[in-house]
């Protein structure tokens, strides 16, 4: 065997599939990707309803209608749904994000009529029962305590806040007091205003082509009320606040969490790929700046990492990490270490190499199965980027320069830019944190204490 | 339901002269390749005092070997556009990257080199132990119930091969030696005691050269010590209750011994645990939450350990509801279970659930070399994985019954119960 690693052969190209679409005589528009290599289908919907939705006075109510569309129909029970699923062996899914909501089906596909029967009865035709509600409305209390406990979510919670004073990006929960007016006629309002298919796409991938597909929807959702265009009522963003540092005191945290969260583009933007590849070099995986710094030569972390994410007036960058609690002030040194380095002391060309091959490898392996590719097809077409988005996707990865990453970090990356939180037992680290600006503390329900 | 059109997966199955055994598995339809290795060493293998030094050493596995200097390796497959990672369990220690295709020669390379040798340093010894210190509290110290995790193999088992934890003590870690690592690649870390898995968009015939190129030429010198995991019959419930400072909701864990993975009653029990907990018209569901709503999270199985396990089942419990009073209602739960075993509906939605489950397994390369890495180095099967349907299928209903009457006994059972709030 060589004492060289070996140079790759030649590679294979892979090309984003055309994905096509076809419109219903209600508007709605179907797309397939097809597949026939196993016997199985999803039905994914994407609706223009997520957080952002969410009226002034109550910011669960889109979340709440959304995953309690299955507690009963006009034709089934809650129980009569749950039997049907898990009879079928679907797995059956809802999750909201900041501006879209995505509705998901798995099966065989021997069972494909029958379960877009059943995805068409929950999402057209639910009741909102007011005894399921008060369940469900229990169970959500619950999470919503629990969540509390997670060092994660009140990192994230505070540097929205943070990030985004006032706006609707600055909500990632939302408290017990809105879990406790959430009622069956607001759900139902909400549902039958928001819940319609002008502007939502149902997509199938697997084993079905498009005709068969659209005839199927035809038949499911032919009648799915068409809607009027709906204004999403979300201010513009606002500058973020002065930079300082946020302590939750989160009392007996063994290890502190540090999150530096910096606004930058949204993700229409043409220089959005300049900041994947700038976040990439700084702290994409486990080759890079910050990897290599806190965790492989100072043994501070088990991980620490970089990560954006677009919506339609802006975005973010997040840099995470949990540590050591006596290393929480050198650990934000070091973040800011990097930050600035990367500014002065742009990739060199094998750096910057590694980092296109890393996000083009990630973007071929979202696509090897059918529904990874549909979900980034209806991704990309809820969030309005162009057409070529992913068609173009490498091409465009492959021409960001060096010079674009120093540039793009001197624009956003600058620590006088960034909002700090520090999730930790404020007696170990509050002192650690005070050379780098004043501090605000705040309790696990997010309460400002100090 | 048609079972029948349920794929199969086809492999061909190899040995190298030094033991190595090799698997491959041909599907070109993304330019995708995936290489699993498993090395049969896990903490089950540790001795007392040793803690955690399988996962640790997993670790080292990336400081520098033979031809590469530390985060070499990783950097690489980085370039290549791969993804790449490991994970340690009490069995064995898995090795696994996706990459593009075409860098198929550099993975094995890769492989190769870290099998032959390492090349470690003290200071990066240090460094590592240090990273998995973290790695424990980030996992478990510093998490709501992690403690209790981490506590309730040390109570169910009785033999400290699966009694121990796989992050290991704190204080056995600190212990650990850089000339046990030396040792410990010697014994475990060689072609005698590895599966091979290459599974995506190769060309079979091509493959295997390049794979004996690569590692024909490494020795052999394991000799591994595969550890006795015989557990004596548990005669009496064991149970404890522990306060969790970073809880909020009360937890109940309960796990009850079962027979290892593979065995025909593992398989009943796979099938009993889809009956009681899995999805939301499941009995403990429909009993815990849709009639009651007592609790705010339920999750049951077995927990997948190539010896005698155990049947966990884990309840997140509403804050004004006791635990005593779940124990109660589930044990009411299995009492009617083995009364009136199951319905035909139930068999037929757990049959059609496994189903749909094995249907999924083989959408991605990386999903199917690690079953077929399993199987391979478990039970020197791999076929077990096309295999798995038809042994679901002949479950009856009467052996799901009977299953629950064996071993879903009070006295065969251990208990955590986790009360939020500091200790007295």
């Amino acid at each position: 065997m060589s004492t060289q690693p070996p140079q790759p052969s030649a590679s294979r190209n892979i090309d984003y599939p055309e994905i096509p679409l076809t419109q219903l005589d209600n508007g709605l528009q179907v797309l397939c990707v097809e597949a026939h290599h196993l016997p199985r289908v999803a039905i994914l919907a994407a609706l223009p309803v997520g957080r952002v939705s969410n009226p002034n006075n109550n910011f669960g109510l889109a979340q709440f209608t959304l995953e309690t569309l299955k507690e009963g129909t006009k034709s089934r029970s809650s129980r009569v749904i749950a039997e049907q699923l898990d009879q079928l062996a679907i797995d059956f899914s809802t999750e909201i994000y900041m501006e879209h909501c995505l509705l998901s089906m798995t099966l065989l596909e021997s069972n494909l009529k029958a379960a877009l029967d059943l995805f068409a009865d929950i999402l057209l035709n639910p009741v909102f029962p007011e005894h399921e509600l008060e369940k469900v409305k229990v169970r959500w209390h619950s999470h919503l305590v629990s969540e509390r406990s997670d060092p994660g979510f009140l990192a994230n919670e505070r540097v929205f806040q943070e990030l985004f004073p006032g706006h609707p990006y600055s909500r990632i929960s939302f408290s017990l007091d809105h879990l406790s007016q959430l009622d069956r006629e607001q759900a139902a309002h909400f549902h039958k205003s928001r819940f319609t298919c002008h502007g939502s796409l149902l997509l199938l991938a697997g084993s079905i082509d498009l005709e068969e597909a659209a005839r199927q929807a035809e038949g499911a959702l032919g009648q799915w009320n068409a809607g009027s265009p709906m204004e999403l009522d979300s201010p513009h963003l606002k500058p973020s606040q002065s930079p300082a540092i946020s302590l939750v005191h989160r009392p007996h945290s063994v290890q502190t969490n540090v999150l530096v969260g910096l606004r930058t583009l949204p993700q229409n933007h043409p220089q959005y790929i300049d900041l994947q590849m700038m976040s990439q070099v700084l702290g994409g995986g486990a080759s890079a700046r910050l990897f290599l710094n806190l965790r492989e030569k100072r043994g501070f972390t088990y991980g620490v990492y970089s990560s954006i994410r677009g919506y339609s007036q802006g975005g973010v960058q997040l840099i995470s990490c949990s540590v050591h609690n006596d290393k929480t002030g050198e650990t934000l040194t070091e973040i800011y270490r990097e930050m600035q380095g990367l500014q002065d002391d742009p990739p060199d060309s094998e750096e910057l190499n590694r980092c296109k091959s890393e996000i083009v490898g990630s973007f071929i392996r979202g696509m090897e199965t059918p529904s990874s590719i549909g979900s980034m097809e209806l991704g990309r077409r809820m969030k309005q980027l162009p057409a070529d988005y992913y068609g173009d996707f490498i091409p465009r990865v492959n021409s960001v320069t060096e010079q674009d990453v120093s540039e793009t970090a001197r624009r956003f990356l600058s620590p006088e830019r960034a909002s700090v939180v520090v999730v930790g037992e404020r007696s170990e680290i509050e002192d650690q944190l005070k050379p780098f600006g004043a501090v605000g503390v705040y309790d696990t329900d997010g309460q400002r204490i100090d | 339901m048609v079972i029948s059109s349920i794929p199969r997966l086809k492999f061909t199955e190899h040995q190298l002269a030094n033991g190595l055994k090799v698997i491959l598995q041909e599907n070109r339809r993304t330019p995708l390749v995936h290489l699993s290795l498993h090395y049969l060493i896990g903490s089950g293998y540790e001795s007392k005092g040793r803690s955690g030094f399988a996962h640790l050493f997993e670790h080292m596995m990336f400081q520098g070997s033979r031809n590469l200097a530390k985060n070499e390796h990783g950097k690489l497959i980085d370039s290549a556009g791969g993804r790449w990672n490991a994970s340690t369990n009490k069995d064995r220690t898995n090795y696994y990257e996706t990459v593009p295709s075409h860098y198929l020669d550099l993975i094995l390379w890769l492989e190769a080199d870290r099998m032959e040798a390492l090349n470690i340093t003290p200071e990066n010894f240090q460094n590592q132990r240090q990273t998995v210190i973290e790695e424990k509290k980030q996992s478990y110290d510093n998490r709501p119930y992690g403690t209790a995790f981490l506590r309730f193999d040390e109570l169910a088992y009785e033999n400290w091969a699966y009694a121990h934890s796989v992050i290991g003590s704190v204080e056995d870690l600190q212990e650990a030696k850089l000339e046990h690592a030396v040792e410990f690649h010697r014994r475990y870390y060689g072609p005698g005691n590895a599966t091979l898995v290459i599974t995506g968009d190769i060309v079979q015939t091509e493959v295997l050269d390049k794979i004996r190129d690569c590692f024909e030429g490494i020795p052999d010198n394991t000799n591994a010590q595969h550890p006795d995991l015989d557990e004596p019959q548990q005669l009496e419930e064991k149970l404890e209750s522990m306060a969790d400072p970073l809880a909020v909701l009360p937890a109940v864990i309960i796990g009850y011994h079962i027979p290892p993975m593979g065995s025909t009653d593992d398989y009943a029990l796979a099938m009993a645990g889809l009956v009681l907990a899995d999805g939301d018209s499941s009995r403990f569901y429909r009993r815990f939450v849709y009639e009651n709503n007592w609790i705010a999270g339920l999750i049951a199985g077995s927990n997948h350990y190539r010896g005698p396990q155990l049947f966990r089942v884990w309840f997140q419990i509403q804050q004004d509801v006791s635990p005593a009073k779940i124990l109660e209602a589930m044990e009411d739960e299995l009492d009617r279970f083995k009364e009136a075993g199951i319905t035909d509906a139930e068999l037929e939605k757990a049959r059609n659930q496994v189903a749909h489950r094995l249907v999924a397994q083989m959408e991605r390369v990386s999903h199917v070399g690690e079953l077929l890495a399993q199987y391979s180095s478990f039970f020197d099967d791999p076929n077990l994985a096309n295999r798995q349907l038809e042994r679901f299928l002949a479950v009856s209903k009467e052996q799901v019954q009977l299953a629950v009457q064996r071993y879903l006994l009070r006295e065969n059972r251990t208990v955590i119960i986790v009360e939020p709030g500091a200790s007295q």
